[in-house]
């Protein structure tokens, strides 16, 4: 009877005890996840802001005005550019003239 | 027996006033918690307690077809205070005013109102630059915290605005297409039930429900063809002094808008900059005028009253129909029908119009789109007026076959002209990619749609109305338009609208555009000198963009592989 009255009392203590540790425990995990929860976050808002940066400097117009601005480059006319038959293309031209 | 019972009664006496003392300490302490304390427990209280917080979602991306941003949204900090909290720290008001950039007095007087009514929530700044939010959590003022919200940016600014529309400054979608496809951008807000110590920290999360981001959506927008329409757009306007100036373009094998823009147009990233966006080609209708025309050719092909090559007598010029006169620009005398589409004869085509029963016409009419909203899904579109009805008038009849007594929007002539360019199947048009499709369905034999194109290419040569819409190495088929404004109910002699549609390789078309300007006031106000150049210039370079062959090539130097064959064999 004494003893398991005495092992009763110690396992009230160590439930006690284990439920304060828990707890302890929660609260540093839980600190622990918004920590992560944040820095998540803010590399989430870190690429956001990178997408408008890349979205605003790689707009076609502008790098093309920059491209005939600080380059002088313009797009090639029909003087400029040399046309190739493809093989199939002239397979089929001599077929026709046959 | 009774010295046992003496013994019994005292101890319960001293038992009951033990009990009594207690209780009687625990009411004096609860009296002095409540009366005397109170003030300082209830702010130690709200200093640590259980509060619910909000998680905003963040909003999803709009793309362009290839997926570069349109629209998005990025986490900005909002300060907001507690104002029973904050209203008793007076002493710091000056700090937060200057951090925040606000009058202490705007500050002290919606504080004051706002702790009366035991408020817990009160905006003081929405949306602070990173700076600005990094100085008042520095500030660590009582009560006053920061919480996350998401501001929408627009990194095309004016080009893309009277399509996407824009959001409200919750986020929440307010016009265009933000609005319209609000329920799959925003996303679902999650609630954390939490308790918070003195400092803000949470210390333990009570409860949960997840927060889910909105989902991206994506159009069939091309941002490179739409940023280079816009351009070209902006350049007419300002060259012809005209009120606005609308384009569409569309993918002709899949029906896919590439592009549609109006100018002028505002940027959505400045609220003071912002208005309700008019998306001239979906919510304005007009009377199509000579646009109209090859439509009618088709009609009287598809029921044999006229072939290509038939002669009609356009002499002299002019033709009295009812009380009305209609005229050509000059003496044409006699056309085919081929010619009288190239020169724009209204007397040929009336004539032609004549001869067709008028419902069978707009019952055609309405068949290649026309009076009927499109499939695009576009906000803001409406349907225009194809009138059906029993009894005609001759001159009415008339009106009808060269484009007036009836209203179409600028997405129906291009769909139109996209299912001619397409052998006659009318591919229905798409702003949403990724949504089910309508059913393409022809509306007219395959021979007459390449006998029109054919008809449309000659009108796109240096003898035709629309010779400033050719586009060298490549085949363009197309048609000018110049309508006379209707100004409540009374047709304008001075306000214009200068519109070209067509479409290139005409051997095998890829894109369609419609131009259409309004009120030109520059030295004239003819379509093919207004509109037609606008299209050469978008189409030469979106063909380009897109890197469509060239069909036409006669003209210029081709290498054939035949020498190289010759090298090898």
């Amino acid at each position: 009877m004494q003893i398991a009255k005495n092992l009763l009392i110690c396992t009230c203590l160590l439930s006690a005890i284990a439920v304060i540790w828990v707890r302890h425990e929660n609260r540093v995990q839980i600190i622990e996840l918004h920590d992560i929860y944040e820095e998540r976050d803010s590399l989430n808002i870190e690429w956001q802001k990178l997408k408008i940066e890349l979205a605003a400097m790689s707009r076609h117009d502008q790098l093309a005005n920059w491209a005939s601005a600080s380059h002088s480059m313009f797009p090639a006319n029909e003087h400029s550019v040399i046309f190739l038959r493809s093989q199939a293309a002239s397979a089929a031209d001599r077929e026709l003239s046959r | 027996m009774n010295e046992r019972r003496h013994l019994v009664f005292n101890r319960d006496l001293v038992l009951l006033a033990l009990f009594v003392l207690g209780f009687a300490l625990l009411a004096a302490r609860a009296a002095y918690l409540q009366v005397f304390s109170s003030a300082d427990l209830q702010a130690a209280g709200s200093e640590r307690h259980v509060r619910n917080e909000l998680i905003n979602p963040n909003r999803g991306v709009i793309t362009d077809r290839s997926g570069e941003t349109l629209a998005l949204s990025t986490a900005v900090d909002s300060a907001w205070a507690d104002p029973g909290i904050l209203v008793r720290h007076p002493e710091r008001l000056d700090e937060l005013a200057g951090a925040l950039d606000l009058s202490k007095n705007w500050i002290q007087t919606n504080l004051e109102r706002y702790a009366s009514q035991d408020r817990q929530f009160m905006y003081l700044q929405r949306h602070l630059t990173s700076q600005r939010s990094n100085q008042v959590t520095d500030l660590d003022i009582p009560g006053v915290s920061l919480m996350r919200e998401y501001r929408r940016f627009y990194p095309h600014g004016p080009i893309t605005a009277s399509l996407l529309g824009f959001t409200n400054i919750d986020d929440q979608g307010f016009e265009g297409i933000e609005l319209i496809r609000d329920a799959q951008l925003k996303g679902i807000p999650g609630l954390k039930r939490v308790i918070k110590d003195r400092r803000g920290r949470t210390v333990e999360s009570l409860h949960m429900t997840r927060v889910e981001d909105g989902l991206d959506l994506r159009l069939s927008i091309d941002a490179r063809i739409q940023q280079l329409v816009y351009r070209e757009l902006l350049a007419v306007l300002t060259k012809e002094r005209a009120a606005l100036a609308t384009s569409v373009v569309v993918h002709i094998p899949t029906g896919e808008i590439l592009a549609i823009a109006t100018a002028p147009s505002f940027n959505p990233n400045l609220i003071s900059d912002r208005k309700v966006p008019r998306n001239q080609a979906v919510s304005d209708v007009f009377e199509p005028g000579s646009i109209a025309k090859p439509f009618v050719v088709a009609k009287a092909l598809m029921q044999g009253i006229v072939t290509p090559n038939t002669v009609i007598d356009t002499s002299p010029g002019y033709m009295r129909i009812g009380g009305y006169t209609v005229e050509d620009i000059r003496n044409f005398g006699p056309l085919s029908v081929e010619d009288i589409l190239m020169k724009s004869s209204n007397i040929g085509v009336t004539k032609i119009g004549l001869e067709l029963d008028p419902n069978d016409l707009l019952k055609f009419y309405q068949e290649v789109g026309f009076g009927k909203r499109t499939d695009s899904g576009l906000p803001g579109e409406i349907g225009g007026i194809v009138p059906v009805r029993d009894r005609w008038y001759t001159s009415e009849r008339a009106t009808l076959s060269y484009g007036y007594g009836f209203a179409v929007t600028a997405l129906q002539i291009v769909q139109a002209y996209a299912a001619i360019a397409n052998e006659g199947t009318l591919v229905p048009i798409v702003i949403f990619p990724d949504d089910p499709r309508a059913q393409p369905r022809r509306v007219m034999p395959q021979h007459v749609a390449v006998e029109i194109t054919r008809m449309l290419e000659r009108v796109v040569t240096p003898t035709g109305t629309s010779r400033r819409a050719q586009i060298p190495l490549y085949r363009v088929a197309g048609k000018t338009a110049t309508v006379q404004k209707l100004i409540d109910g009374e047709y304008s002699s001075d306000q214009h609208l200068s519109m070209f549609v067509g479409f290139a390789p005409a051997s095998k078309p890829e894109l369609a555009a419609v131009v259409i300007v309004d009120d030109p006031k520059g030295k004239s106000h003819y379509g093919g000198v207004v509109a037609a150049p606008v299209f050469r210039k978008i189409i030469s370079s979106a063909l380009r963009i897109l890197n469509v062959p060239p069909d036409d090539l006669e003209k210029v130097a081709v290498k054939g592989a035949s020498a190289k064959e010759k090298v090898r064999s």
